[in-house]
């Protein structure tokens, strides 16, 4: 398979098998307007995305190349969140910090497949929590006043399912 | 986390239990701007509401089809429960996390008893179907000032009515962008006619003498698309009529001064005609702009007023 070479934000390239490359559909359109099938010296730059970053969504893209194609749009399948390969949550075993900078990375080079996975790990950091500590998990502040949090709370009080 | 964009936040949230989303509304403001935003649009009905009640509130439905987990039916039903009654700010409050109303087999009455200027100024998609509108107070639309509607969509569907208070439900909402007018039953009263006369007489094809209320919905909506003159913010791109028309009322309908946004005609046949009408439209209108959609209707449902 013919390679090509993609610049990080922060200069570093990385030499990547063209499927691979083209399981973004970021980099998949770039690739199609420009006409490039193969490596012809000059690297692709992906500018929102650094090198640490680059190096994980690459070794994501790498394993999952030969995956069918993620459906548009399957509700159901988008609820679950329970359907996280044993590969994939290992890949997604990191700080919050670079979890993120994936999920906005899967963004920027619209890769479903992973901006899914990601989605859903970050959810179900938040599932079952209280307020209270989903700002824990998060290092949120708190920023409603006694009554805002009351108005919320009453609101809240019709709705729950117990 | 502050970098992450709200669409994504969106995606992430989207895959939880409304108990979870009820607990990030608690976070901070921002997580509650989200969740609220996450939260599907629906359709409230008021519906089977008596003629003469005094109290619409009373007769508030559940109805067995909604997504009954939905955050903001709980919300609406329970305070209803709980309260029976809505203060004008409260219904106001309550409408603006919805983005669908739909009112069934009502009387203007109770419609107007929540306040037009309430439900026009707070929900896109306003949905008017079996209602019984016709009142002899024409003016009961018009005496409430309206300056921005951010009514979209509105569905007359079923619902019977007059030329007036089609004027005067349709009159201040510029940013209508679709119309259902499909077995919509309109009576066209003759004052109105003339009033409209110099409009209407600036089409070719109208013809005053329907058979039925069809037509006369027909002449209503091409008054009003008349109405849509260049200053006007309205957009329509969409609508819906049927059955009686014909190849020149819908040219007629085409050239009106309020069609130029125009982009998707839904017209519905009867059954029992309706490949041939199909073809005979097809054939005059296959280089048409706009998209003509055909429906099927069953002929058990044309009733004659």
């Amino acid at each position: 398979m013919p390679n090509i070479k993609l610049q990080s934000s922060d200069g570093e390239i990385f030499e990547v098998d063209v499927e691979v490359a083209r399981m973004s559909n970021t980099l998949r359109t770039m690739l199609d307007d420009l006409g490039i099938e193969e490596d012809d010296g000059e690297p692709i730059p992906v500018q929102n995305v650094n090198s640490a970053i680059l190096r994980k969504v690459i070794q994501w893209a790498t394993y999952h190349k030969n995956d069918p194609p993620t459906p548009e749009d399957d509700d159901a399948r988008e609820k679950r969140t329970d359907d996280i390969s044993s590969w994939d949550a290992d890949f997604l075993k990191v700080d919050q910090g670079t979890l993120f900078e994936i999920i906005l990375a899967a963004n920027y080079l619209d890769i479903k497949g992973l901006l899914d996975v990601t989605c859903k790990t970050v959810a179900n950091m938040i599932r079952g929590k209280t307020p209270e500590e989903i700002r824990k998990t998060f290092n949120i502040k708190n920023d409603f006043t006694p009554q805002e949090e009351e108005q919320i709370r009453r609101e809240n009080e019709w709705c729950e399912e117990k | 986390m502050d970098k992450v964009p709200v669409e994504l936040w969106m995606k992430i949230f989207s895959s939880l239990t409304n108990n979870d989303l009820l607990s990030l509304r608690l976070v901070n403001h921002h997580c509650n701007d989200i969740v609220l935003q996450c939260i599907q649009p629906i359709i409230v009905y008021f519906r089977y509401i008596t003629p003469g009640s005094k109290n619409f509130q009373a007769i508030l439905q559940k109805d067995e089809s909604l997504n009954n987990s939905n955050i903001h039916y709980k919300i609406f039903y329970n305070h209803w429960k709980k309260f029976q009654e809505f203060s004008k700010t409260q219904l106001k409050t309550i409408f603006s996390h919805l983005k669908s109303l739909r009112f069934k087999n009502c009387l203007n009455f109770e419609i107007l008893k929540i306040g037009w200027e309430i439900i026009v100024k707070t929900v896109k998609k306003l949905y008017l179907n079996d209602c019984f509108l016709i009142n002899n107070n024409f003016d009961y639309y018009s005496t409430e000032k309206i300056n921005s509607s951010l009514i979209t969509t509105l569905d007359l569907q079923g619902s019977r009515l007059n030329d007036k208070i089609f004027y005067n439900i349709t009159k201040h909402l510029n940013r209508l962008k679709h119309l259902n007018c499909a077995n919509t039953r309109m009576r066209f009263y003759f004052h109105l006619i003339r009033r409209s006369y110099f409009l209407l007489t600036s089409l070719n094809n109208i013809d005053f003498q329907p058979v039925t209320t069809y037509a006369f919905t027909y002449c209503a909506l091409s008054y009003y698309l008349n109405q849509i003159q260049n200053e006007s913010n309205s957009y329509l791109e969409e609508i819906q009529i049927g059955p009686l028309l014909n190849v020149e009322n819908l040219t007629d309908l085409i050239s009106c001064s309020g069609s130029k946004n125009l982009r998707k005609i839904h017209l519905w046949f009867y059954e029992m005609d309706f490949d041939a009408r199909r073809q005979e439209f097809e054939k005059n209108f296959s280089h048409c702009i706009v998209k003509i959609i055909y429906h099927r209707l069953p002929c058990d449902i044309q009733v004659k007023i």
